[in-house]
């Protein structure tokens, strides 16, 4: 636990990670104003096919939409976020030198390496609690409170989700996408472990998220064979808890891949790492 | 083959006249319905709308005037959802019978109603109306754009007129899906549909209450400008 | 030197050897370090130190060998072994964005609880105290020099191990840690063991030595006895130089170099250098002075070859 706080102290010491959470308080009030300057056309186009055949009362476009929109862009600025920390954290010691007293202490590599995973983890988790709180604190002042209508561009689908279900299902989601944010973590991290500088690791994982994202999303028989290997697939399972009915089996099927890509590629970072020869 | 063919028109005219005949006793019947309020209850069974039961209260006033009250996010048929005697007016259609029949064990006749003027309204619809009560029983509306909307009524007697208890309404719409990258190498398919059943329960009917104009100036979403 | 052998050995390596690729860069080390030496380790560049001490501080992993400290196996008994081990790996690096006190706070945690109260006392013994709670990015490069040292004194290890502890210090810097390391081992009895190119430095530090290169032990023991093992050359000054030359080339264990305005440079086999002074002063020859060129550099040269790369 001790490694664990010292890796959690160092890594807030930085200006950098506070950027990150500058940056998507930025995204998520500059998104949020926007909206609320242009309501009436946002929710006009986006329920423009139900409008033909439904008129729709009250306050539609309410905080918990809000939050549900700007979550819907969560695995495209979320794992730059997390890689600049995640990328960061085992390479900088290379980078600095500092693995160089960070080895040689009585903790064994294994309890570093995990300490390190663990924080990187707790920062990914921060990372999200953080969008999530701000998309809600800000939505709800803004835009009011209200029921919750998730309109799936992809197919003609409106789900109607009752005010009193909408906290515990948004924080279901939210746990579902700090879930799936942390393989981006994981991969970052072990790009990390494999690097001497930050660089790589940071480009490397966002190339990988963005490749499987376009590649999974090719409407072409063979990239659809590749679809179901690739976790970026998988990482949009947070949505399905505001969906009716909730597909749980769907949700830990989704949660379980995901998983068993956080044990696999800590576990290959945890062996690297054990066996590494510091030659720097 | 003059006289043939003016007995024939003669005929013809004096159907069309029939078929007005019966709109005009509806109207007659609800000529003193200014204004209702009603508690609604809306049901919806479509595969595309999960949603539960919502509530909310509905505001009429004649001829075409209609709100929807709700404290929370309601939605609501476009066609067919509410009662509004003062639509099918003979003027604006052309009115033809299609058949006698017997509906619900009464003496019923079905009429299609052709819009006379398409720019200012483009849907038909093909009304079937109880004759011994002049209660239109059910509505089936066939608006642009492929979509088949049919409403059957069941009604109460509240003061001094029947008026709808219950609507269920048939929807058979095209999906709408966007055709984007998902749909890419279907050339050529056909646009899915969408069916479902939205039942609407009115009760609580205050009629003739007196309603301004001023509440009836928001009417949902409406498209900006 | 006798009691040497009641001494317990502290760091012992048999067979330590470290390939990279096809390239030996340790190959078949056997050392021994007692408690209390300061423990030079010598080398070319390239010969293999840094390596050495890295893989007894387990940055790299052996091919083959073994290494014991304080009599354990180093890689059973990791964690107790390293809790009494300190060292610094060519410069000492730190979190750039931490207080130095807070660097110390963190790495010496990780051995085990420190106080403030200890934190302080090491920043105070390398005269950092003023400086203890801002940034080490705003430190000089002597200053982590010594904030290094800091963090190797905090946890009281009985031994240190030093890779090119000078580097990078100006001459005053050096001496201060030259200072340091003296007064380590003889007054809190810590075991020191270095690696250094600056011979003359090692000179004046070390009690025991090893020379290593091309990743092979080529010596190891005390510094004087391994010195004494060589012949040293003297240089003389003597009031009648003729007679003292002809005199001199008499003797079997005496070559001499050169002789000229009264100074005599001549080379003289091991363990005859008491004899020297006496012989010449027998002869009635007035011996003005008498300086011995034994150095470390020379011996170090010799047995190395010259060689400065690998």
């Amino acid at each position: 636990m001790k490694l664990f706080w010292f890796e959690t102290y160092k890594i807030f010491s930085r200006w950098r990670t506070y950027i990150s959470f500058g940056f998507i308080a930025l995204i998520v009030i500059m998104t949020e104003v926007v909206m609320k300057l242009s309501a009436h056309e946002i929710l006009y186009r986006m329920m423009r096919s139900f409008q033909k055949d439904f008129l729709i009362f009250g306050n539609v476009l309410n905080g918990w939409f809000i939050t549900a929109f700007i979550m819907n862009s969560l695995h495209i600025h979320i794992p730059f976020f997390i890689t600049l920390v995640a990328g960061d954290i085992v390479s900088n010691e290379a980078t600095s030198g500092t693995v160089r007293l960070l080895l040689i202490r009585p903790p064994s590599r294994s309890k570093i390496i995990t300490a390190k995973y663990l924080t990187t983890l707790f920062y990914t988790t921060g990372l999200v609690i953080f969008l999530g709180l701000i998309c809600i604190t800000l939505g709800l002042l803004l835009f009011g409170n209200g029921d919750l209508i998730m309109n799936y561009q992809t197919k003609f689908r409106l789900v109607f989700i009752p005010e009193a279900e909408v906290p515990l299902r948004m924080l279901l989601a939210f746990t579902a996408a700090v879930w799936s944010m942390t393989v981006v973590a994981s991969l970052a991290f072990l790009f990390s472990t494999l690097a001497e500088n930050s660089i790589g690791p940071i480009i490397g994982t966002m190339a990988v998220v963005i490749v499987f994202l376009v590649v999974g999303n090719f409407p072409f028989d063979f990239f659809r064979m590749l679809s179901p290997y690739l976790f970026t697939t998988y990482m949009v399972f947070w949505q399905r808890f505001l969906d009716d009915p909730i597909p749980w089996q769907e949700i830990a099927k989704s949660a379980v891949i995901l998983g068993l890509h956080n044990i696999g590629l800590f576990l290959i970072a945890f062996i690297v790492f054990n066996r590494k020869d510091i030659t720097s | 083959m003059a006289g043939v063919l003016f007995l024939i028109s003669t005929g013809w005219i004096q159907a069309q006249e029939d078929a007005s005949r019966y709109l005009d006793l509806i109207e007659k019947k609800y000529s003193a319905l200014k204004d209702y309020v009603v508690d609604v209850n809306v049901h919806f069974d479509i595969e595309a709308l999960k949603a539960p039961d919502l509530q909310a209260e509905l505001y009429y006033k004649a001829p075409d005037k209609m709100k929807v009250d709700s404290k929370r996010i309601f939605f609501f048929p476009q066609e067919g959802g509410y009662f509004n005697p003062s639509l099918f007016k003979k003027k604006a259609f052309d009115v033809r019978l299609v058949e006698h029949l017997i509906y619900d064990g009464r003496k019923a006749v079905k009429l299609k109603l052709t819009p006379m003027d398409t720019n200012t309204y483009d849907k038909s619809f093909v009304l079937t109306i109880d004759t011994d009560r002049n209660l239109i029983r059910e509505i089936k509306i066939s608006p642009s754009e492929g979509r088949e909307v049919k409403a059957a009524l069941d009604y109460g007697r509240f003061g001094d007129f029947e008026l709808p208890t219950h609507i269920d309404l048939q929807l058979d719409i095209p999906s709408g899906e966007p055709t984007g990258m998902k749909e890419f190498t279907q050339f050529g398919q056909k646009t899915k549909r969408i069916t479902g059943k939205v039942e609407i329960t009115y009760s609580n009917y205050r009629i003739n209450v007196g309603l301004s104009d001023d509440i009836f100036r928001e009417k949902g979403l409406k498209k900006p400008e | 030197m006798e009691a040497y052998s009641n001494k317990e050995v502290v760091l012992r390596t048999h067979g330590l050897s470290k390939k990279f690729g096809k390239r030996w860069a340790a190959k078949d080390l056997n050392l021994e370090v007692y408690r209390g030496d300061v423990f030079c380790f010598l080398g070319p560049n390239g010969a293999g130190k840094s390596t050495t001490i890295r893989m007894i501080l387990t940055l790299l992993t052996p091919s083959a060998g073994s290494i014991k400290i304080f009599g354990m196996d180093l890689h059973k008994h990791r964690r107790a072994v390293l809790s009494r081990v300190c060292g610094i790996v060519e410069k000492p690096d730190f979190y750039l964005y931490l207080s130095a006190y807070k660097n110390l706070e963190i790495l010496g945690s990780m051995t085990r609880r420190v106080q403030k109260e200890e934190i302080m006392e090491a920043l105070q013994a390398v005269g950092l105290t003023s400086r203890a709670f801002e940034k080490v990015k705003t430190f000089s490069h002597g200053m982590k020099q010594r904030l290094g040292i800091a963090q190797a004194l905090l946890t009281k290890p009985q031994l240190i191990i030093l890779d090119e502890p000078t580097t990078g210090l100006d001459p005053q810097g050096m001496k201060e840690v030259r200072g340091l390391i003296k007064e380590l081992a003889s007054e809190r009895g810590m075991t020191i063991f270095l690696s250094s190119h600056l011979l003359s430095e090692v000179e004046q530090v070390a009690t025991r030595m090893a020379v290593i290169n091309r990743g092979e032990l080529i010596a190891q023991g005390f510094v004087s006895e391994l010195l004494d093992k060589e012949p040293v050359e003297y240089s003389i000054q003597v009031s009648s130089l003729n007679p003292a030359v002809e005199l001199l080339k008499k003797l079997p264990w005496v070559e001499v170099l050169s002789a000229e305005d009264g100074k005599i440079e001549l080379r003289v086999e091991p363990g005859h250098a008491s004899e020297l002074n006496r012989f010449l002063v027998s002869n009635h020859i007035e011996v003005l002075s008498f300086y011995p060129h034994r150095t470390l550099e020379d011996f170090f040269l010799k047995i190395t070859k010259g060689t400065s790369e690998i």
